[in-house]
């Protein structure tokens, strides 16, 4: 039981600093108690603490005995059981704590009557001030236990927060690059590259320049994570035009320009993986290709972004189930999750089937232009 | 040795065909820019070899494997499919990486050299092993024949597949397809895409099935969702019925 308890509570290495701690506050508070006891009783120790002790070591053992007392009543089952009960939720967990420090201390109150009897020989009766110091006892406990169990329940809310703000902000950066440097794109593009040094090294040339291009942008995007639309379009277009090095004439597209909304911020690589999608899961399925469309429309308020792709529509109809869609380590799911910690609820990404065989991802932007921040790629 | 070059990318299909000139036993016999004209090209030329990439609209690589009856030595082209290259490794599969080396392709072709003209059999076992470890869930599309025409029917829309007069005929809910398989070729070839085989001559897609009854003596019928009815052999039923959970 002792040792289930303890591996539950603690690590062999949490134990002798914390029973340390314990006998330090033990021997520190015993004495400060055994004063405060002297002058309570108002009569000398006796019978067992008696003479020949000097007065002050009796004082110092009687206040050792209690605080040793209340240490093990009181302090050992929070000890044992503090880790599992911060496991607990915020509410339980304050439940069972006041739970312990109350009947631990309802203890102690009868322990302390016990050595009272033992050190002084006299019955304590609970007369008016006794019980209203224990009543006192017992509420400070609720009252320490219910603001240390707030107080400490908020530090380990904050620090979780924070904790899940920069992972998501980590997985997007890891996926952005992944997503970039996807293995497929990488050495379909080296082969195609390999290919034309031979038989047109002018276009091998133009092919390494924008595979460059490329992994320069997906690099500096970590350091600069929000960028104008102007700049995330040039990126797009040049992605579209090292994939029609692959797909040539199967591989039709039209780009809207930024326009009015050339200034609006958001964060990078968010429409580059939405066209590498359509290429992926819709173009190059089709036998004779297919086309993509990328339109801005600019709102005073708002920036709605459209992705037109054809698909094959013998591969059946898309599931568009929202999770399907927006499956973890997804490209739409790390889009909408760095929507959300830029935004907040402002933006929306939407994926629905259009037409026959057409689908249409929609992204809506709140208006948000800024002063100059770097910009990957500049 | 007369190859076929597969890949639906021109500057992929360059590259190997620039590799495999350097060889001077080498004929590029034809070239094909998707699956399907890869079974077309196949049929028609009968080539020794086919270099053939994976990633292709249509049909993918494996796919034309799963629809050929006598697939000739296929050297398997990928950018990147980890899954793919082990099971590769472990059947001893012909496969070469983009981009594509010179030096790889003169191994494939020195490798291809021992086997070709020396009345080996081909590699029919170790490519059906290999086609039920890469794709598990069975084809997307299965190659048909319609007339002088190749079809591409998803095994979703096959309903069932029957042998009559010795000539098997694939059911959709909109055509008839006749094919020039056998019905235990095409169970192979759909191995994990949820059909079952009710008798000698039928193949059933289970998801097509809509009612089962108790026929004579034992036997079963069951009734297709485009109203066919179809008989189920005694031995068969009892495995239909667990495999239908019933």
């Amino acid at each position: 039981m002792l040792k289930w308890l303890l591996r539950r509570s603690m690590t062999p290495n949490d134990i002798l600093p914390t029973c340390l701690r314990s006998a330090l506050a033990g021997a520190l508070f015993g004495p400060v108690a055994g004063v405060f006891l002297h002058w309570v009783m108002g009569r000398p120790w006796a019978p067992i603490l008696a003479e020949p002790l000097p007065w002050i070591l009796r004082t110092v053992l009687a206040g050792l005995l209690y605080s040793l007392s209340f240490y093990i009543m009181s302090g050992m089952p929070w000890v044992f059981l503090r880790t599992w009960v911060r496991s607990l939720s915020f509410g339980l967990g304050r439940v069972i704590g006041i739970t312990i420090s109350a009947s631990s201390g309802a203890l102690f109150a009868l322990v302390s009557i016990a050595i009272t009897r033992l050190l002084w020989g006299v019955q304590l009766v609970p007369n008016e001030w006794i019980t209203r110091l224990l009543a006192l006892e017992a509420f400070a406990v609720v009252i320490i236990g219910l603001f240390m169990g707030t107080y400490h329940e908020m530090r380990i809310q904050a620090e979780l927060r924070e904790r899940k703000l920069a992972e998501a902000a980590a997985r997007a950066q890891v996926y952005a690059l992944q997503a970039q440097i996807a293995p497929h794109f990488f050495f379909n593009a080296l082969n195609s590259i390999s290919s034309l040094v031979s038989s047109d090294p002018a276009a091998a040339q133009q092919m390494i320049g924008r595979l460059a291009e490329i992994f320069r942008y997906t690099f500096t995007s970590g350091r600069a994570p929000m960028v104008t639309l102007e700049k995330e379009l040039a990126f797009v277009r040049e992605y579209l035009l090292l994939e029609k090095f692959r797909y040539r004439n199967r591989l039709r597209f039209t780009l809207d320009p930024a326009g009015e909304a050339a200034a609006q911020r958001l964060p990078a690589l968010t429409l580059q993986p939405l066209v590498e999608n359509a290429i992926r899961h819709g173009i190059a399925r089709r036998m004779d290709g297919g086309e993509i469309r990328m339109e801005i429309k600019a709102a005073p308020e708002s920036v709605r972004i459209e992705v037109w792709n054809q698909f094959d529509p013998g591969d059946g109809p898309p599931d568009l189930r929202t999770e399907t869609i927006f499956r973890e380590n997804h490209a739409l799911a790390n889009i909408r999750q760095r929507l959300q910690l830029s935004y907040g609820e402002q933006a929306a990404i939407a994926l629905e089937q259009a037409r026959v065989d057409w689908t249409l991802v929609t992204l809506t932007l709140p208006r948000h232009v800024e002063g100059a921040d770097a910009h990957p790629g500049s | 040795m007369r190859i076929l070059v597969v890949d639906d990318e021109p500057l992929a299909r360059e590259i190997v065909i620039r590799h495999l000139a350097a060889e001077a036993d080498v004929e590029v016999a034809g070239e094909a820019a998707n699956g399907l004209e890869a079974l077309e090209q196949i049929a028609a030329l009968e080539p020794d070899a086919v270099f053939l990439d994976i990633e292709m609209p249509g049909l993918n690589g494996f796919e034309v494997v799963a629809s050929l009856t006598k697939p000739p030595w296929i050297v398997f082209v990928t950018a990147f499919d980890e899954y793919a290259i082990q099971a590769f490794e472990a059947h001893a599969v012909d496969y070469l990486l983009k981009p594509v080396q010179a030096e790889r392709v003169a191994r494939c072709i020195a490798r291809l050299r021992t086997f070709i003209g020396r009345d080996q059999t081909l590699p029919n076992e170790v490519l059906k092993q290999l086609m039920r470890e890469v794709r598990p869930a069975g084809p997307r599309r299965i190659a048909v024949k319609q007339g002088n025409r190749i079809a591409l029917v998803s095994p979703r829309e096959i309903i069932h597949i029957s042998a009559e007069e010795k000539q098997v005929y694939v059911q959709t809910a909109r055509q008839r397809y006749s094919v020039d398989k056998t019905v235990t070729e095409l169970e192979e070839c759909l191995g994990g895409s949820g059909f079952f085989r009710i008798n000698r001559g039928d193949l059933v897609n289970l998801e097509h099935v809509r009612e089962l009854m108790p026929w004579f003596s034992g036997s079963w019928r069951v009734v297709m969702s485009n109203g066919t009815e179809l008989d189920v052999s005694r031995d068969r039923a009892r495995h239909l019925k667990r495999e239908l959970q019933l």
